[in-house]
């Protein structure tokens, strides 16, 4: 398998924050108002990711960069947040956060990724508050709703999962990560129609996307149409291929298609031992007859 | 020596005449006793039967009667007043009377006895003559007018017509006494005539009959002067100035004065006199006012203007009083007043001033200001006349013009008038009126708007002066310090502070104040320098003042400080502010109010600089000393301090913040305790302080926080106490939140877990209660039309759905066999059954559980694809070939129809799994391929961090 390499480049540091001193040691200077940084659509957007897997995504998520491949041309402090979160690295990003929050007291954004991090450190309340203060600032906020829906997911509360991403697609109608759960979601519950009619606008954005390659295939595939479906998993790195939640399927697709070898290799190539996948795995594995 | 002699010689000569008159008297008697005597011997000789006798010894009774009377008149005029009015007249003049009873009886005799007597008519007048003398004048004239008709006499006529006259006159019958005495005087002139004319005269005056009254009495003046008649010009003299000034003919009275020679003031006075008496008063100063024309005399003056002014006090003409007064005390300052006028003079400016002095503060002339004022000052202008005329007294009568002043509000002048009572008192050594003076004084100034306050000072400074430890003093000595304030004075404002510590150490409170006081002026004045000093004074016990006052005065100092820091902030040096605040916080003489407002300060400050955990720090200092209403004043600095810590991540310290606040604006009324309680909650669930929860919720109803959003607060704490574990206050919080209405739709998800959970520990009773709590919420919530969560919905769908079990088993326990009449009750048996299952499944579709849906679906696709089975495998045993296929044609067809519901079925499973969105992992039970492995994805999502383009 291919090392998936993850380049960041940050630059410059935490400004517009105030150091911490005894009184004795302030100085009027450390009274100055802090210049609040507020919304503004051009910030509202990833500029410096590069990763063809998640192309789909580049602009609105880091998620599946630091997931899969890509370099990340970061700046300021709401991209080293932002950054730190996916890393694991809370201690360091709380600290921005502290001496950036009166910066970015009005700024959803900012906001939305403190959510982020609370959630991927399985904090659920404090990141709905902080989802739910984004949305305050800014009704409707795309990436908020999204991350409620993320949320609700991994809760499994489906029904509230769907309303969330489907509030987050329709409030801003050219994003593209609402739509690509919302399609994941579909897919979960065998709506494919539904979410082929998601995953080929995304597709029409991005050839490439792994995620959505992926869930094109699974959608043709358990529609009946394994040949496109084998299509699409072709067009997907092979490198994926270890990755159940692509192999598994893209197995079952070459035995659908009478190619037995093919697929018992393709299965025996998957690296992963993702629990959710775990039980589906052997299932397939013996329908395919690659585990006894 | 020589004037001794004189009078020796006088009163000796008066003594030789007094004795010669009584001789006279004694010889005349002696005469007539002898007369009597003879006549009264011929007379019983007779036997009283000559009337010539009788008469004459009545006449020498009579003549007797009159000599005694003459000689007890004298004695009686010569007793002491005093003893003369002790006297019994009875007594005294028992003599006279004894012989004019004599005479009386021996008339009455002659009248009873010899009623045609010629000389009837002289007895008739001695009898009147007696009646007379006796006063009893009704009788007299009885009997003279009987004299006058019945005599024959020319003399006795007109000696009765006369003595008729004189009774009418004593009795003031004027008009008929004048025709008697004109006729009688007219015709017989004796040496009475001149004192009977001047009877006329009277009579004329009476009558308003002044020309004839003057004519007369001019007439009597110059009868007077013969030796022939009686000599009446001294009482001419005396009464003719009043004819004259009756008359309106004062000049000529003036004229005949100094005609013989008399002195005509003197007389005017008189007559002035006599008309006050009267109460003439207009015109008896009618005729002083005459005798000021022609006198040209000051001390005749002098004596008019007295007399003047006691006829202006008596008729109340005040202002010519004053007039006169003015010109009696020129007089006065010239010297040329008697004393006796002094004392006059002195007497009426004593009365009037009282009188007018009374008259003055009197509510009569209230309304009447001018009137009051012009009293007042004439009474004022009295007591100053009186205070130079009585030098021992001036200070007296200085301060009775202040008395005056003061009681009319002519506060400015009467304070001038105490001052000169008490300068003069002090001069002369007089302490009499000292106090009053100054109490005048003071109370002339205390109510005047406006005060001149060095008049003031002089005042209060007088008063310590004599009394430091007086009654008043205590307040005098803060007014005199308030008035050396009030002109700046602040040495002499010490001074007094000083002098009133000194009389009055003990008094804390009015050091307290006047310290105050000037402690003030150094405030304004930003002299932080004296206020320490006057610090230090207190503390070194100079002063003394409360302990609570010192502690004041400390704490002021802090007061100042943080004005300092005030300034400071607001010009901009914030750092200068900030380690100011911190110093007042560390002060030990810091006001607990200094201490809370700096506490504040820094709170604010630190949010400023955006250092959360100082502003946490403060804000929480802040809040625990202030009071709830100032808290809820400053409720948006610690709202956003909270704010601050929530944003800068601490939760604990935003949540603890938050919970100080709501406890401090518990009982306040005020919106942001819902808000604030809210966020708190979240806050604490935040980080997971369930307890911190619970006892929020106690603080929210105690607060009573409206009860919808404590609600919220609980169901919140309800499901983490579902992810603790912790199911005992979880199950608590479902029962409590059951009740709810607005929760019944939400309860029925909480019930459905613990059902779930309870099975797991087999608690039967539990299963049992909490299943059909379920239902009743389902029932609830649907009637109300309350959104039920789809898992809730699901699980309704699946208790439905193992009815749907049921009826399948049953249906597949009913098989098909012959005979034909056991066939066609099961085939009827059966589709009934398959009827009562796609009614059952209609119900559960309605039910809106996708998981219904799919899987009734699925069941009614199931049992129609068996039977369909069933039938189309059915071959009836026993039955020839014919009627086999005969059977089978028609039972086929039926079959089919089942099969071909079985794939409507599932057409329309998948259109409805496609047009409601049904997220339910059974849809997979629809999949379109054929794979017997089942695909349910994952439940991965992509978090999203940007809005993208």
């Amino acid at each position: 398998m291919k090392l998936i390499s993850l380049l960041i480049i940050l630059v410059g540091c935490a400004s517009g924050s105030k150091e911490k001193k005894s009184y004795t040691e302030v100085t009027n200077e450390d009274f100055k108002a802090v210049n609040k940084v507020r919304y503004k659509k051009s910030d509202d957007v990833l500029k410096k990711v590069d990763s063809e897997y998640t192309g789909v995504s580049n602009k609105e998520s880091l998620q599946r960069v630091f997931e899969f491949d890509g370099d990340i041309d970061l700046s300021g402090e709401m991209d080293e947040i932002a950054s730190l979160c996916y890393e694991g690295k809370y201690n360091e990003a709380k600290e921005i956060i502290k001496k950036t929050s009166l910066k970015y007291v009005d700024n959803p954004i900012f906001w939305n990724h403190v959510g982020v991090c609370f959630l991927n450190k399985n904090e659920r309340r404090k990141a709905l508050l902080f989802f739910n203060k984004s949305l305050a600032l800014k009704k409707n906020y795309s990436p908020a709703l999204n991350n409620l829906g993320v949320m609700y997911m991994r809760e499994g509360d489906f029904s509230r999962a769907f309303v969330a991403f489907k509030r987050a697609k329709e409030s801003k109608e050219f994003s593209r990560t609402p739509r690509l759960n919302l399609a994941n979601l579909y897919v979960n519950f065998g709506l494919y129609k539904k979410a082929l009619s998601e995953l080929q606008t995304l597709y029409s954005l991005s050839k490439k996307d792994v995620d959505v390659l992926n869930l094109l295939a699974v959608s043709y595939l358990m529609s009946g149409d394994t040949k496109k479906a084998v299509d699409m998993y072709k067009k997907i790195d092979s490198d994926f291929y270890e990755k159940a939640h692509v192999g598994v399927n893209y197995s079952l697709a070459l035995f659908v298609l009478k190619q037995k070898n093919e697929a018992i290799d393709v299965f025996e190539d998957i690296k992963d031992k993702n629990s959710a996948w775990k039980k589906y795995k052997n299932e397939v594995g013996r329908y395919i007859g690659a585990v006894k | 020596m020589k004037l001794l002699f004189i009078f020796f010689l006088l009163v000796s000569s008066l003594t030789s005449f007094a004795n010669s008159l009584g001789e006279r008297r004694t010889k005349i008697i002696n005469i007539i006793n002898e007369e009597l005597s003879e006549v009264s011997r011929l007379n019983k000789q007779r036997g009283s039967r000559d009337p010539d006798l009788l008469l004459r010894m009545a006449e020498l009774n009579l003549e007797k009667a009159r000599l005694w009377r003459e000689k007890e008149n004298a004695d009686f005029l010569a007793l002491p007043e005093k003893t003369r009015r002790k006297v019994n007249k009875k007594v005294f003049y028992k003599k006279s009377a004894q012989f004019f009873t004599i005479a009386n009886k021996i008339c009455l005799n002659i009248t009873r006895k010899f009623r045609s007597y010629s000389k009837l008519g002289e007895v008739y007048y001695i009898l009147g003559f007696n009646a007379k003398e006796a006063n009893k004048e009704k009788t007299a004239s009885k009997y003279l007018a009987r004299a006058v008709k019945s005599t024959r006499d020319p003399k006795t006529k007109v000696k009765s017509q006369i003595s008729l006259a004189e009774v009418s006159y004593n009795q003031q019958k004027y008009k008929k006494a004048i025709p008697l005495y004109e006729k009688s005087l007219s015709r017989y002139k004796d040496k009475w005539w001149t004192k009977d004319s001047f009877n006329l005269a009277w009579s004329y005056f009476r009558t308003n009959q002044y020309s004839k009254a003057i004519s007369k009495m001019e007439e009597v003046f110059r009868a007077s002067s013969s030796s022939k008649y009686i000599d009446m010009r001294a009482q001419v003299e005396r009464d003719i100035g009043l004819f004259y000034a009756t008359a309106n003919r004062i000049d000529d009275g003036v004229k005949f004065y100094k005609k013989i020679g008399v002195n005509f003031t003197d007389q005017l006075l008189i007559v002035a006199g006599v008309l006050t008496q009267q109460g003439k008063y207009a015109r008896a100063n009618l005729v002083l006012n005459r005798a000021t024309k022609y006198e040209k005399r000051e001390s005749k003056l002098n004596e008019i203007y007295i007399e003047q002014i006691i006829l202006f006090e008596k008729f109340s003409k005040y202002s010519n009083h004053e007039i006169i007064s003015k010109k009696l005390y020129n007089s006065f300052k010239g010297n040329s007043l008697t004393e006796n006028q002094i004392k006059t003079f002195r007497f009426q400016l004593a009365k009037l001033a009282a009188i007018l002095q009374k008259q003055a503060i009197s509510k009569t002339y209230r309304r009447l200001p001018k009137v009051k004022f012009s009293k007042a000052n004439q009474a004022i202008l009295y007591f100053g006349y009186l205070s130079e005329i009585e030098k021992n007294k001036e200070v007296e009568y200085n301060f009775l013009q202040g008395e005056t002043a003061y009681a009319v509000g002519m506060k400015s002048n009467a304070y001038n008038f105490y001052k000169m009572t008490y300068e003069k008192g002090e001069k002369q050594n007089i302490s009499k009126f000292r106090g009053r003076s100054i109490d005048g004084m003071i109370a002339a100034l205390g109510t005047r708007k406006n005060t001149d306050l060095s008049k003031n000072v002089y005042v209060f400074n007088a008063y310590l002066k004599h009394y430091p430890r007086g009654k008043k003093a205590k307040s005098i000595y803060t007014r005199l310090f308030n008035a050396h304030l009030a002109t700046n004075n602040y040495t002499k404002a010490k001074e007094t502070l000083d002098n009133f510590k000194s009389n009055y150490g003990r008094d804390y409170k009015t050091q307290e104040a006047m310290i105050a006081k000037l402690m003030d002026i150094n405030r304004k004045a930003r002299d932080n320098d004296k206020i320490r000093v006057w610090i230090s004074d207190i503390d070194a016990g100079k002063y003394k003042v409360s302990k609570k006052y010192s502690l004041k005065l400390k704490e002021l100092l802090t007061t100042i400080q943080m004005e300092d820091v005030q300034k400071k902030r607001n010009s901009g040096d914030k750092r200068a502010a900030l380690i100011g605040y911190h110093e007042v916080v560390k002060d030990k003489y810091s006001t607990k109010k200094s201490k809370i407002n700096a506490k504040y300060n820094l709170a604010a400050m630190y949010y400023e600089l955006n250092n959360a955990d100082e502003s946490y720090k403060w804000a929480v200092d802040a809040l625990g000393d202030m009071g709830s209403s100032d808290v809820l004043k400053f409720s948006q600095s610690f709202i956003a301090i909270s704010d601050l810590l929530f944003t800068s991540l601490e939760f604990e310290k935003s949540a603890d913040l938050s919970d100080k606040f709501l406890q401090k604006v518990c009982y306040k009324k005020t919106k942001k305790k819902n808000s604030t309680f809210k966020n708190t909650g979240y806050k604490y669930l935040a980080y997971g302080d369930v307890k911190a929860t619970e006892r929020l919720i106690n603080l929210g109803k105690k607060c009573k926080v409206r009860r919808s959003i404590i609600t919220n607060l609980e169901y919140e704490l309800m499901k983490e106490y579902r992810s603790l574990k912790q199911w005992p206050r979880y199950e608590y919080y479902v029962s409590k939140l059951q009740k709810n209405n607005k929760y019944y739709n939400l309860m029925i998800d909480e019930y459905i877990f613990l059902v779930k959970l309870h099975s797991k520990f087999q608690n039967s009773v539990k299963i049992k209660k909490y299943t059909k709590m379920m239902w009743k919420l389902y029932f609830k919530a649907k009637k109300r039309r309350a959104d039920i969560s789809m898992s809730s919905l699901d699980e309704i769908a699946n208790v439905k759905l193992r009815q749907m079990d049921s009826l399948i088993a049953k249906i597949n326990l009913v098989r098909f066999e012959f005979p034909e009449k056991v066939f066609a009750k099961r085939q009827k048996t059966k589709f009934e059954l398959l009827t009562k299952l796609t009614a059952m499944a209609d119900e559960i579709q309605a039910i809106g559980s996708g998981e219904g849906i799919v899987k009734s679906y699925k069941y009614l696709e199931d049992i129609h694809r068996k039977v369909s089975q069933e039938i189309l495998n059915f071959v009836p045993k026993g039955k020839s070939p014919e009627y086999i296929k005969g059977f089978k044609k028609d039972f086929d067809n039926v079959g089919k129809q089942l099969l071909a519901a079985a794939s409507q079925y599932r057409s329309e499973a998948l259109r409805a799994i496609e047009n409601n969105t049904i997220l339910n992992r059974e849809n997979v039970i629809f999949q379109l391929n054929d794979f017997p492995v089942k695909f349910f994805g994952d439940n991965t999502s992509v978090l999203m961090d940007r809005g993208g383009n």
